[in-house]
């Protein structure tokens, strides 16, 4: 094993570059600042609330309660940084040995010097508070602290190495885009959720079955016999005076460290040898998209005009059905549809799950609000299908320099994009309806509902023609890992933002007459009055969409440079 | 050692001023391509500085300069992507700012950056492309298959745009660039990342179009396939037009007596790069 210092100082050196150039580098520099800044607080504030809440266990509960809390959270810890990579696996330059592979390094120095480049993790500092708190929370004499110190390096290393090591092994599939897009939309869908999601988990480490568990030393006797369960059994049995034991415990750990980080340099090893090997894996791809060809051109051969086409001009019905492609194909904007029908189920299933844990009947609500989540659920869905349509040419993010170049009448790309979003709305529209009006047994509202459901609809998206000519974002392109973003979040800039939220109120306002038509006579008791009511709010809510795109369209034309510039980056 | 020394200090000093084009003597209708007094400024920076330029219906203009110095800047102002801050473009006879929609069907662009649908197939992009140009359904399909075989995308043709090479990018974004057979083609870097055999192809596509009256605006690093296909040639270095004109024209004028010497020596004696010594020192010890 040859460990040539000097080397080891300067791939340190490489990576504390690494860190200080991601604050300091990169377009958008403030904002990246801001973000990593953000990063680090959320990293601190996060490690930082686990490590004091769980110092307070290790020190206060009564054993074994304080040692199961020991378990739970290395081994949490554990699987989180093993899933981690899966989520988010834009490898650590500091531990890309591709990168490093064409210098002659020995293996030692590579290993050695990945497993420093760790430290200059920001989510590794988080790690660091936590294993802070397990060796300050155990230290109660000398001896104890040394077990205690060394149980949380061994844990640190075997914690780099299998993140890794995992990572390593399911690299061709992590890179697959298939892998990626399936990611992209799972997480959108989780962190929208993640509010309703942290207080079903709040709720259960605060209940008491939970407390009796600890008690009851349950947990431990299964985790025992993973990794950082060895490291805690260490831990703790060095506490009872048990120091063979200790030792032991803490001998298996190191071995199964050094296992770890054996098999992660093979891995790592193999994978960059491995290249070569792809001749095989094209052949079958190319045998695939030969019969994907022929399919192709019968597909082609056999086409004809149909409705579309003839309700619309050509250039409409191309758009549209890309736009219907990219909703199947593109992970952000799945998500991004997928999230605002999650949303909305979470919201009135967390409410429903609320009001009925509180002691009330399931029947009982859904009767009490039974007209209501009918009449509600397509205004909600639709405030939330906001997101589809108040920038409507940013979500074309690059591809929108192709677009401009089309000899296209502006108005017939907003159609398009209006198309798009209204059959995406349609749909989500009328299955959520469904729904509610099966659970609520409130049927005599879906029409209703679904009528002033479709002008709300005409209304967002004429004020969404208007934003996206007039404010249009850069939409962020669609990153992997915790970096997946929906369409919601964009590069507009602050006052861009801004704009946007002011057309949004104004939307809302806007909106308020077609609510109205439906809400009022419900509460006024007079549901005659929808017959005059909601021809209305049809009339008014063409009138709005067809106002407002017939002023935007022309402007496309004049303002398109700006917009382009708005939107792309190059 | 210079390569032209007695023209180099002539050529220094055209840089200061812009270069002065040949005077209209047609009406725009009668060219291709005119750009005049085109300026672009980012901020401080002048990208583009008075460019006045025209090429004729037919040919095949190669667009040269070292990088940075404002070709793709100039490509993206005649074709309507980014507007100047003073001048006027036009393309086919028609004003590129006053009537857009109009000169978007006359041309073709290959923009140095392809901005492609990426989450559709080859096959899909390019049907798209022609039905957007508002081609026939029938030729859409005949000429779509036809482009793919040509291209030799035949067998990638149903894989999404995501998954291709940069080389097969730019074959299907020429082919959508083509199918609706423009008075006009633009093209920024069309052979960087293609193979020789593509490479190859392309060429043929491009002096068939030309011959059949496709007047072809292409910038390019590489001098040989200028050299080879190009009518005339203009040489742009700090946003200044520094020359324009046939190879032979250009030759006389930058070499005076080496009749023989290749457009890349023009070219390197035009923006005036220096043959300084570029040994390495320590190679030697």
């Amino acid at each position: 094993m040859i460990i040539h210092g000097d080397k080891l100082r300067w791939l340190f050196w490489l990576r504390w570059k690494m860190f200080l150039r991601a604050f300091t580098r990169g377009s958008g520099r403030i904002a990246v600042i801001i973000g990593r800044f953000m990063l680090l607080l959320f990293g601190l504030g996060f490690g930082g609330t686990i490590a004091v809440v769980s110092y307070l266990a290790y020190r206060f509960l009564p054993p074994p309660a304080n040692s199961e809390v020991l378990f739970l959270v290395l081994t949490c810890v554990y699987v989180v940084w093993m899933v981690l990579p899966l989520l988010e696996f834009n490898i650590n330059e500091g531990l890309d040995p591709s990168k490093l592979s064409l210098f002659p390094l020995t293996r030692a120095e590579l290993m050695v010097s990945m497993l420093l480049s760790t430290v200059l993790d920001l989510p590794m500092l988080g790690v660091f508070l936590v294993l802070v708190a397990v060796v300050a929370g155990w230290a109660s004499s000398l001896p104890l602290a040394l077990i205690a110190f060394a149980g949380a390096l061994i844990f640190y290393i075997q914690l780099v190495g299998i993140s890794q090591l995992v990572l390593a092994l399911l690299m061709r599939v992590l890179q697959s885009r298939r892998f990626r897009d399936v990611m992209t939309v799972v997480l959108i869908i989780l962190l929208s959720s993640s509010g309703v999601l942290w207080q079903f988990l709040v709720r259960g480490l605060a209940s008491r079955s939970f407390f009796e568990g600890l008690q009851h030393a349950t947990v431990s006797s299964y985790l025992q016999w993973s990794p950082p369960g060895m490291v805690a059994r260490a831990i703790q049995q060095a506490t009872l005076g048990n120091w063979g034991m200790s030792l032991l415990w803490l001998g298996v750990s190191l071995l199964i460290a050094v296992l770890v980080l054996y098999l992660w340099q093979i891995v790592v090893e193999r994978a960059l040898s491995a290249v070569e090997s792809a001749a095989p894996v094209r052949n079958v791809k190319r045998a695939r998209s030969r019969v994907g060809v022929i399919a192709g051109v019968q597909r082609v051969q056999t086409a004809s005009p149909n409705v579309l086409e003839r309700v619309f001009p050509k250039p409409v019905v191309a758009m549209l059905i890309k736009d219907l492609k990219y909703f199947r194909r593109d992970p952000q904007l799945q998500g991004t549809l997928v999230q605002s029908v999650v949303t909305i189920v979470l919201t009135g299933g967390y409410i429903a799950f609320t009001s009925i844990q509180s002691g009330g009947d399931a029947r009982n609500f859904f009767h009490v609000i039974g007209p209501w989540a009918v009449m509600i659920t397509p205004l909600f869905m639709v405030i939330s299908l906001y997101s589809l349509a108040y920038n409507v040419l940013g979500l074309e993010r690059q591809s929108l320099t192709t677009l401009f170049l089309f000899p296209v009448d502006p108005k017939y790309i907003l159609w398009a994009k209006n198309l798009t979003v209204f059959v995406m709305g349609v749909v989500e529209m009328t299955l959520l309806v469904l729904i509610a009006a099966f659970l609520s047994q409130a049927w005599e509202f879906v029409l209703p509902a679904l009528v002033i459901g479709l002008c709300a609809i005409a209304v967002i998206l004429g004020c969404g023609n208007f934003t996206s000519v007039f404010f249009p974002q850069r939409m962020r392109a669609a990153f992997r890992g915790f970096q997946s973003s929906a369409n919601l979040s964009a590069e507009g800039g602050c006052l861009r933002a801004l704009m946007s939220m002011l057309a949004f109120y104004a939307m809302v306002v806007i909106l308020a007459p077609v609510e109205a038509a439906l809400i009022l006579p419900v509460i006024f008791q007079a549901q005659w009055w929808w017959i005059i009511s909601i021809p209305l709010s049809l009339v008014y809510a063409g009138a709005i969409y067809y106002g407002v795109t017939a002023l935007v369209a022309p402007r496309i034309l004049d303002k398109a440079p700006e917009i382009l510039a708005a939107t792309t980056r190059e | 050692m210079a390569m032209f020394p007695e023209q180099n200090a002539a050529y220094q000093t055209d840089l200061a001023a812009p270069y002065a084009a040949q005077p209209l003597s047609e009406s725009n209708a009668s060219y291709a391509v005119v750009a005049q007094d085109l300026v672009r400024a980012f901020g401080q920076k002048v990208a583009v500085n008075h460019l006045n330029l025209s090429v004729r219906q037919g040919e095949f203009f190669g667009f040269l300069g070292p990088n940075g110095a404002g070709k793709s800047t100039t490509i993206k102002m005649l074709v309507g992507l980014l507007r100047p801050t003073a001048g006027s473009a036009w393309v086919g006879g028609v004003d590129v700012w006053k009537e857009p929609l109009r000169v978007r069907a006359l041309m073709g662009v290959l923009p140095e950056y392809l901005n492609l649908y990426e989450r559709l197939s080859g096959r899909e992009f390019i049907t798209f492309a022609g039905h957007m140009y508002g081609v026939a359904d029938v030729d859409v399909r005949q000429r779509t298959e036809e482009l793919l075989h040509v291209l030799d995308l035949s067998n990638d043709a149903d894989k999404l745009i995501v998954d291709y090479s940069v080389g097969m990018r730019k074959k299907v974004a020429l082919a959508a660039a083509i199918l609706h057979r423009p008075q006009v083609l633009f093209l920024d870097e069309p052979f960087e990342g293609i193979d020789p055999v593509s490479s190859r192809v392309v060429r043929d596509i491009l002096r068939e179009l030309t011959q059949r009256g496709t007047t072809i605006f292409f910038s390019s690093h590489i001098m040989e396939v200028v050299e080879r296909l190009c009518t005339r040639v203009g040489i742009i270095n700090q946003g200044v037009l520094v020359a324009e004109g046939t190879l032979q024209e250009l030759r006389e004028r930058a070499s005076g007596a080496d009749k023989d010497a290749s457009l890349e020596d023009i070219f390197l004696n035009v923006i005036g790069v220096q043959n300084d010594n570029h040994n390495l020192s320590w190679l030697d010890k």
